[in-house]
């Protein structure tokens, strides 16, 4: 049965960057957001694909697409990030391949967010606060990424502020400079953890 | 008062007591008949079956406005390629203006071709069997009608290296659009919906939107307005945050009748936008609730969205369209749980 696990998170967050580097030497196929995406993975999957950019209501159908061409190929492990501009959420995506492929066995909804970005209160009053708060409820693994930039007291912000949220999620820091959580990255992604929140949210 | 009474009474803010419930069928009717996709859009357009499949949905869920025909864009008139999967919903696979120099040798009055023809029929047939009914025309908005006709991806390439192109393609649509919504509409409909999935700040921009979005909604709506039908915008996109405020104004000083906001919107805020001024269509999330359940959930969802919005004039609508493949079974949840909200009023 193959895997398939959705990194996700807006733009520059550093999805492939981490995938990169906590997924080198596992053997995985990779649908990126876009060309840029997947020439920075190309090196190190089995097979690599990209999204087209289409309208927001073409991209579950596209997801499911790309998901079963490349399901074509028997891959054990296929990660992919979400098609469209990454502003929305990702669960409607995952939820329509859990209704209808039973083949797939969905690993957690994992979401890349830029820890140097939470500054601000996640607000439902702004569009940036009103995505991460969006983002930060479907997830089941949240990464935080850029740690090596975070000390000690603004991991327990970010932590706090994420759990006022979302009690269920687990939080990761990780930076690809220090390697940091790299390997709980790894393991959220090639282990058994199961996609699990947007089912009971 | 009767399912289309309520409808238009409620769209018009003229009444404001039960709420009614359109679900903006495009494709789903076929799954009420078990009907493959390619029989319906078989050689010519089976308007006779589209009407069945739309009454028999009806006559499953119990909603107050139907759209009349199982929808496709029609692209094909124009030279578009759509697929039609035979258990799945249509799709555009060939955008018309690929090659711009395309654009100049059609017109747009080319859209009324055969697939319209059949769509209007089934409309007229669903009209003619349930006048009770509210009857709706799913027209694209012009940024979604330009993104068929170009594709996204290169129509947004366009507004940064080829505006003359981009202005090319969105007036094309417009016209297009406009022809569309009065070949469709004229006589039989209660109200155009404009499904403006790329009219979406958060893909073209404030800017783009206003200029090309807004502004052509206002020009379209106003044209709708002058046959005496109601007009309806779906844009996506987030419009309840403080920042985004002014878009919702300049959205809803269109002057459409109602405005239906996407999936990822707070609730509060499009009320702060809209009250008073439109009506407001949304609702349970299709991709989630209604596609998944359970039925608690779906109980949860919709009793919380008419917790909300039910004093304010609203149109109780799923998040998004809904297609072939979601359970009708639980469509009857959300459609139960509003007639025992609507008994209690």
């Amino acid at each position: 049965m193959m895997r398939l696990v959705a990194v996700c998170g807006i733009p520059g967050s550093g999805k492939t960057s981490i995938i990169r580097e906590s997924c080198n030497g596992v053997k995985f196929s990779f649908i990126a957001n876009n060309p840029e995406s997947q020439d920075m993975i190309a090196d190190i999957s089995e097979n690599s694909d990209n999204f087209p950019f289409k309208s927001p209501c073409a991209r579950i159908r596209q997801f499911q697409f790309r998901v079963d061409m490349m399901k074509e190929k028997n891959p054990e492990l296929l990660i992919a990030e979400p098609p469209g501009n990454c502003l929305e959420v990702s669960s409607p995506m995952l939820n329509q391949i859990y209704v209808n492929d039973k083949s797939i066995s969905l690993g957690p909804l994992m979401t890349v967010i830029d820890g140097c970005n939470i500054d601000k209160e996640i607000s439902k009053r702004t569009t940036e606060g009103l995505r991460m708060f969006n983002m930060i409820d479907e997830s089941d693994v949240i990464v935080i990424s850029h740690s090596d930039l975070i000390d000690d007291e603004r991991r327990a912000f970010i932590k706090d502020e994420i759990s006022k949220i979302n009690t269920d999620a687990e939080v990761i820091f990780c930076s690809v400079v220090t390697g940091e959580g790299m390997d709980s990255v790894k393991e959220r992604i090639t282990g058994d953890c199961s996609y699990t929140r947007p089912l009971w949210n | 008062m009767d399912s289309r009474e309520l409808f238009l009474s409620t769209l018009k803010r003229e009444y404001n007591g039960k709420v009614p419930l359109c679900i903006r069928d495009l494709t789903l009717g076929m799954d009420a008949l078990n009907v493959p996709t390619d029989q319906v859009f078989g050689k010519e357009y089976n308007s006779k079956l589209s009407a069945e499949c739309v009454l028999a949905l009806q006559d499953m869920v119990k909603h107050d406005v139907t759209m009349g025909c199982i929808f496709s864009y029609g692209l094909e008139a124009i030279g578009g390629v759509t697929k039609y999967p035979a258990d799945g919903i249509p799709y555009v696979s060939g955008h018309p203006f690929e090659n711009p120099e395309m654009i100049d040798s059609c017109n747009p009055s080319d859209i009324t071709g055969p697939l319209l023809k059949g769509m209007r029929e089934s409309c007229e047939i669903v009209h003619s069997k349930r006048p009770d009914l509210a009857l709706c025309i799913n027209v694209p908005g012009p940024l979604t009608m330009s993104g068929f006709a170009r594709g996204v991806e290169t129509l947004m390439m366009d507004f940064m290296m080829n505006p003359d192109i981009a202005e090319k393609v969105v007036d094309f649509s417009v016209k297009a659009i406009s022809i569309e919504s009065e070949y469709m509409s004229k006589g039989i409909a209660d109200a155009v919906y404009f499904a403006s999935a790329t009219d979406n700040p958060d893909m073209v921009g404030d800017d783009e939107y206003l200029k090309y979005s807004v502004d052509n909604i206002r020009k379209l709506s106003d044209q709708v307005h002058s046959e005496g039908i109601c007009t309806i915008f779906h844009p996506h996109g987030v419009f309840s945050t403080d920042d985004r405020k002014e878009l919702l104004d300049w959205s809803v000083a269109t002057g459409v009748d109602g405005f239906q906001f996407a999936e990822g919107n707070d609730v509060e805020g499009i009320l702060d936008g809209c009250k008073g001024k439109c009506s407001i269509l949304g609702g349970v999330n299709a991709f989630s609730t209604l596609l998944m359940g359970p039925d608690k959930r779906i109980i949860r969802d919709t009793n919380a969205f008419l917790d909300q919005l039910a004093d304010c004039h609203y149109v109780m609508t799923c998040s998004c369209s809904i297609n072939r493949g979601l359970s009708i079974d639980n469509l009857r949840v959300m459609s139960d749980t509003l007639a025992e909200f609507n008994r209690a009023r």
